[in-house]
């Protein structure tokens, strides 16, 4: 199976690029980057403590009134990230970054104003850049509906892209992305008045790609 | 080269701050279990000073004196001889104290498991004169519940408080619906366990029951002719009260369904349930007969009635009730007692208490007010004033004053002119949260 997708990869590589090489090659002011790869990071598990406690379930003040413990635990999610931007000077790219984020079970469709650069002013066949972005994400499919809502989010990153001398490239990119969202759970209106939980995500983003 | 590496490994920098933070503020209903030992429960009865309305339960009207209930704690004495301007006299520290009815210069008010007979002659200094077990060994309270438990000489009750706490979560959030499985489950966790149990399930708890009063349609105490009715979730026990002072235990009659309220009207006992209606002839007051029992579907009910129609409110939201159900007012034809059928019925939100001085009805709406109706045509109710910006649970229209009782206190109108009530006063609660 897994050779099926190394070589679909593969060979989806070489006809693009083959496509790019026979582009003319006059450098546009224009450049998108597409990106894919994974954010990982930590949740903390629950605090037994902080409602009634049974064996291994806590009590908790809602319609399924006990809950299993959750252990602290790693996640990683999938991300999918497009950036189209506006080179003002190599070293300046401003421009609209767009995606699709998950987070434990959430996915997020962030917005972000970004700036992309290259650094050290270096255009050789390896260049190192920088991505800094910020913005909203609005909520995506997840497991509470309308209850959650997306919020502000901000990431740094840092990457190489592989250049193909045709304003084409490969991209890998690593950085830091916090995304905040909040949660207004539906409540009975008796037992339970309101329950609002703000979460903040911090994650690690590892991720590869194209730019044209 | 060397550089770039250290570049891409600057972002683990980072590392220590990927854990998610997420709180979570819950705001909810605790209830903290209280245990009181009865001969404490059972000190003399008698007047202390005047107190703020807090948790106002039901209301009783007694000649010029106005009994409001303080739920569980006592009962506040007010001289209403002006009803513009209510005056405070005492207040009588009664543990558990929900219901209350006055026969003559008797009070009789419940404390747990006991009936307690008051004498009332002079309302600034009330002393106790009886006190009898009504048999009722557990009984609920709003949402909470209490029992007695004869060996170790202790009630057992609940204090309900409304609790905020912040806690950390893992970010994942708890669900109070089906959980969203496919197809992104598999970046997080499963929620299979425990959603998948009881998907109906609500919250079941306890009928509220607030507020009464004479001719109040919330009421769960009775007089009639020489007979106190009390009634508690599943029976309707009876007391003599030939000598007032001196109340004697009667018979206890069963009633299957979930009991609410209790209202006499004439030689009848109409007793509200969760489920439906019950009529009892007590043509012999000693001695009730079922006459019928007219059933609907779940939902709070207190009733009133006047000639040959019962007015019936449903409220199918919050505390009784399955989640779903109509909120409305019926009125019930009741010419033929054996057979009451319903007449007609009308949509109507969040009803509790109703009273009427024909030809006026007066409907409690809770938190949306209250709503006064022109009844000259039963079968055709017509809204004649609403009022949303008072809380109301239970009306009492008594001599053209209409007093009406809800969280934020007791307002008291002047309805001589039913299509525009004049407020006369205010007697204000101090909400507890």
């Amino acid at each position: 199976m897994k050779i099926f997708t190394h070589l679909f990869l593969f060979f989806g590589l070489s006809v693009s690029f083959a496509h790019a090489q026979t582009e003319q090659t006059k450098p546009s002011r224009w450049r998108t980057t597409v990106q894919m790869g994974i954010q990982a990071g930590r949740v903390r598990p629950d605090q037994p403590t902080a409602y009634p406690y049974y064996g291994d379930y806590i009590y908790l003040p809602n319609y399924y009134n006990y809950s299993s413990i959750r252990p602290a635990g790693n996640r990683i999610g999938l991300t999918i990230h497009t950036f189209i931007g506006y080179t003002l000077r190599p070293q300046l790219i401003t421009g609209l970054a767009l995606g699709v984020d998950y987070y434990n079970n959430s996915a997020f469709l962030p917005i972000a104003a970004a700036i992309q650069g290259d650094l050290f002013g270096r255009t050789k066949r390896l260049t190192p850049f920088y991505s800094l972005e910020s913005g909203y994400a609005i909520a995506g499919p997840n497991p509470h509906d309308n209850e959650l809502k997306g919020g502000w989010l901000w990431s740094p990153g840092l990457g190489l892209r592989i250049n193909k001398g045709n304003g084409t490239g490969f991209l890998i990119s690593a950085g830091y992305k916090h995304q905040e969202a909040r949660q207004v759970a539906s409540v009975d209106g008796v037992q339970v008045l309101s329950q609002i939980e703000n979460r903040s995500y911090n994650r690690l983003f590892f991720r590869m790609g194209f730019s044209f | 080269m060397k550089a770039y590496i250290l570049l891409l490994l600057l972002p683990l920098v980072y590392l220590t701050s990927c854990t998610d933070n997420c709180e979570q503020t819950r705001t909810y209903r605790k209830y903290t279990s209280v245990q009181l030992f009865i001969s404490d429960i059972r000190q003399p009865i008698s007047s202390a000073p005047p107190q703020s309305l807090v948790e106002p339960g039901k209301l009783y009207v007694k000649g010029q004196y106005l009994f409001i209930v303080e739920v569980k704690k006592g009962i506040h004495v007010f001289d209403n001889s002006n009803p513009a301007n209510p005056r405070a006299i005492s207040f009588l520290p009664i543990p558990g104290n929900v219901d209350i009815a006055v026969r003559d210069n008797i009070l009789y008010a419940d404390s747990y498991i006991d009936l307690v007979a008051l004498d009332i002659s002079n309302p600034t200094a009330i002393k106790e004169v009886n006190r009898t077990e009504t048999g009722f060994t557990n009984g609920r309270v709003g949402r909470t519940y209490w029992s007695y438990d004869k060996q170790t000489m202790k009630i057992y009750d609940q204090r309900e408080e409304i609790a905020t706490e912040t806690v950390k979560t893992d970010c994942e959030g708890t669900f109070n619906v089906l959980p969203y499985l496919v197809p992104i489950a598999w970046f997080g966790r499963y929620y299979e366990s425990f959603a998948f149990a009881d998907v109906a399930y609500n919250s079941v708890s306890a009928p509220t029951a607030p507020t009464t009063g004479t001719g109040g349609s919330m009421a769960r105490f009775a007089i009639t002719s020489n007979q106190l009715y009390v009634v508690n979730n599943s029976s309707l026990q009876l007391f003599d009260i030939t000598d007032p002072a001196t109340p004697v235990k009667g018979k206890t009659v069963n009633l299957n369904w979930n009991v609410e309220t209790i209202f006499p009207y004439r030689t009848n006992l109409f007793i509200g349930t969760t489920t439906g209606m019950y009529i009892y002839d007590v043509v012999n007051p000693a001695e009730p007969k079922q006459l019928s029992a007219f059933s609907h579907v779940r939902s709070c009910d207190p009733v009133v009635v006047h000639e040959n129609y019962a007015y019936v409110t449903l409220r199918g939201t919050s505390t009784c009730g399955v989640a779903g159900t109509q909120d409305v007012l019926d009125v019930v034809d009741i010419s033929n007692l054996t057979a009451p059928r319903v007449a007609k019925s009308y949509p109507l939100e969040t009803p509790y208490g109703l009273g009427i001085d024909y030809p006026t009805l007066f409907v409690c709406q809770g938190n949306k007010g209250l709503s006064v109706f022109d009844a000259s045509n039963p079968l055709d109710l017509k809204v004649q004033q609403t009022f949303a910006n008072v809380n109301a649970f239970d009306v009492i229209p008594l001599s053209k004053t209409l007093l009406t009782i809800g969280k934020d206190g007791l307002y008291q109108y002047d309805y001589s002119n039913p299509v525009a009530l004049r407020l006369l006063s205010k007697i204000d609660a101090r909400q507890p949260n």
